[in-house]
C-alpha cells in the first residue's frame, strides 16, 4: 500500500500533471489531494509548456559531407574549399569559371582569400636557455667505463696465473697440434738440411729457444723444432728471430707418464706407433718427445704482466679521466671516475 | 633523441613556438614560459617521442598550456571578440587589418589558424595537437576564416 504525504507527494507530481500515473496511485494521490487542498490549486496552475524548436542554422555544414563538394554548398563553403585546395581539379575550373564571371563572387573570394594568414619571421632570443648537455648519458658512459675497468683489473689481479695456464694450455696443445699435422712436412725439411729427425740423444745436436713470453710460445715451439737444424745454423737462422742457446746433451727415456694429449694427438701413441719402426726407441728423442718435455717445462710458466701498463692504456683510453687508486700494496682498490661536474670512485674487491 | 637531436630541435623550433604562443597568446612573457615549458617537457620525454614528432608534441603541450592559462585567467575562451564595425579610415595593409582581426577571434580558432597558415599542418595533425576530430578542425578553421573575412569585409580594405 503506497503511503502518500506531505513529505513524498511531489514525486508524483510530474505523472498527475501528465497524466501518466496509473489508477491505483491515482485514487490515493486524490484522496491526498482532498485533505490538502492547497496543493491542489497549485497543481492546477502547472501549464505544460513545450519547448519550441528554434530554427539554428549550423554554418558550414556541407563541409562535413564526404565526397566531391555538394551543389548544396553556399558560396561561402566553396571559396573555403577553393582557398583550403580541397577542390578536385575540375571543381576547381568550374568554380573559377563560374566566379569571373560574377564580380559579387569575385570579391567575395577575394575577401576569402585575404584570411590567410602572412607568417612574419619572429626569433625567440633566449634558444641557449633551451640547449641541453647530455648529462646522463655521459654518466652512464663513465659507469660503463668504470666497470669495464673494474672488471679488467679484477681479471689482471687475480686471474692471472689462472688465465695465463689456460692460455698456455691452448697456445701450446694448438702448436703441438699444428707441427704434429706438418710432421711429414718437417722431415722434408730435415732431409733437405741434411738432418736426421729421429737422432739419438746422446749426440750434442739440440739447441732451444729461450722462451721470453707468453705470446711467444707458438713461434718458440716451432723454432725449437727447427732448431734440430742446427748442424745448418745459416739455413735455421733465417727462420727464427729469437737467441738460440745450446742445450746440453742429455739422455731423455720416453716415459709413459709424459702424454700429450690435445685435440686427439697423443704422443704415447705416436711414439708406439714410432717404436714399431725403430728398434732403438729409448734412445731416441723424437719431435714429439721434445715438444711434450717442453709443453711439461712450460706449462706452469708464470708470465708478469706489468699493471701500469694496464693503468696507462686506461687512461689514454679515458682521458685522464679515470685514474686508479692502489693500496700500500700496490694493488688497485678504487677506481676513480672524475666527468668534469661530477666524480665518483668504485671499490675494487680483490680476493687474496 | 640524443642530446644533440634535441638541440637541432630546438634551433629549429623554438622561434616557431614562440611565434606560435605569441600570437596566440599576445603576451611575450607568458609566450617565453610556454616555448620554456614546452621544451622541458619535450627534454624529459626525449626517450618517448621521435624527432620527426618533436614539433607536433611542442605545440600540443604549448597549446595545452595556454588552456590552463586562460581557465586560471577566467578569461572566455572559447568567445570571438567582436569586432568593431565603424571605420573611417581606409586600410591598405592586408597584413595589419589580418593582425587585427586574428585579435579579435578565439584563442581556439586562432591557434588553428596559426598552425593551418604559418605551418601548413594538415587538418589531422591539427587535430592530434589539439585533440579535435578532423571535421572540428576544418569547421573550425572555417568559421575563423569567415570571421577575418567578415572583419576585413567591414574594413574599407582596398584589395588587389
Amino acid at each position: 500500500m503506497i503511503n502518500i504525504d506531505i513529505n513524498n507527494y511531489e514525486e508524483y507530481c510530474i505523472d498527475y500533471i501528465e497524466g501518466t500515473m496509473n489508477a491505483e496511485i491515482a485514487i490515493i494521490f486524490n484522496a491526498f489531494l482532498d485533505n490538502h487542498p492547497e496543493i491542489r490549486a497549485q497543481l492546477a496552475d502547472f501549464e505544460i509548456v513545450p519547448l519550441l524548436a528554434e530554427p539554428v542554422v549550423y554554418q558550414g555544414k556541407n563541409l562535413l559531407k564526404k565526397g566531391a563538394l555538394v551543389n548544396s554548398a553556399t558560396f561561402d563553403e566553396q571559396c573555403f574549399e577553393y582557398i583550403e585546395g580541397n577542390m578536385t581539379t575540375a571543381e576547381t575550373k568550374a568554380f573559377e569559371s563560374s566566379v569571373a564571371n560574377n564580380k559579387t563572387n569575385a570579391r567575395t573570394l577575394k575577401l576569402w582569400k585575404a584570411t590567410r594568414l602572412i607568417p612574419e619571421q619572429i626569433t625567440f632570443a633566449n634558444k641557449s636557455s633551451l640547449r641541453r648537455r647530455n648529462i646522463l648519458p655521459q654518466l652512464l658512459r663513465w659507469s660503463a667505463a668504470a666497470a669495464v675497468v673494474a672488471f679488467g683489473i679484477f681479471m689482471v689481479t687475480n686471474n692471472l696465473s689462472k688465465e695465463d695456464n689456460f692460455s698456455n694450455n691452448i697456445r701450446w696443445d694448438n702448436a703441438a697440434q699444428e707441427i704434429s699435422d706438418e710432421q711429414a712436412t718437417l722431415e722434408r725439411i730435415y732431409q733437405k738440411l741434411g738432418v736426421n729427425p729421429l737422432r739419438k740423444t746422446n749426440e750434442p745436436y739440440m739447441a732451444e729457444a729461450t722462451l721470453k713470453n707468453a705470446n711467444g710460445s707458438a713461434k718458440t715451439q716451432k723454432t725449437a723444432v727447427a732448431a734440430h737444424a742446427n748442424t745448418n745454423q745459416n739455413e735455421v737462422s733465417a727462420r727464427t728471430d729469437i737467441e738460440m742457446q745450446p742445450m746440453q746433451p742429455k739422455r731423455v727415456k720416453i716415459k709413459p707418464e709424459v702424454i700429450l694429449v690435445s685435440n686427439g694427438l697423443d704422443i704415447r701413441q705416436t711414439n708406439k706407433k714410432n717404436s714399431t719402426n725403430n728398434t732403438n726407441n729409448s734412445d731416441i728423442e723424437s719431435i714429439q718427445d721434445q715438444l711434450a718435455r717442453r709443453y711439461n717445462e712450460l706449462k706452469n710458466t708464470e708470465i708478469s704482466v706489468d699493471q701500469s701498463t694496464v693503468y696507462s692504456a686506461i687512461k689514454k683510453v679515458s682521458g685522464n679521466r679515470v685514474s686508479i687508486n692502489t693500496n700500500k700494496q700496490g694493488k688497485a682498490n678504487r677506481i676513480q671516475i672524475d666527468g668534469g661536474i661530477f666524480a665518483f670512485s668504485i671499490p675494487v674487491n680483490l680476493k687474496k | 633523441m640524443t642530446a644533440v637531436e634535441y638541440n637541432e630541435i630546438v634551433d629549429e623550433m623554438s622561434d616557431k613556438i614562440y611565434r606560435y604562443a605569441l600570437k596566440t597568446v599576445y603576451d611575450a612573457d607568458t609566450a617565453q614560459d610556454i616555448v620554456q615549458d614546452a621544451f622541458e617537457k619535450l627534454w624529459v620525454n626525449r626517450d618517448k617521442i621521435p624527432v620527426e614528432k618533436a614539433g607536433p608534441f611542442l605545440y600540443r603541450i604549448s597549446y595545452n598550456y595556454m588552456i590552463d592559462r586562460f581557465r586560471k585567467d577566467k578569461r572566455q575562451y572559447f568567445t570571438d571578440t567582436l569586432p568593431e564595425t565603424s571605420h573611417s579610415e581606409q586600410y591598405t595593409d592586408l597584413k595589419e587589418v589580418l593582425e587585427k582581426a586574428l585579435a579579435t577571434l578565439s584563442e581556439q580558432k586562432r591557434s588553428v589558424l596559426l598552425l593551418r597558415d604559418y605551418e601548413g599542418y594538415s587538418y589531422k595533425e591539427i587535430g592530434d595537437i589539439m585533440e579535435m576530430t578532423e571535421p572540428q578542425v576544418k569547421i573550425t578553421i572555417f568559421r575563423a576564416r569567415a570571421a577575418i573575412k567578415e572583419y576585413i569585409g567591414t574594413m574599407n580594405l582596398v584589395l588587389e
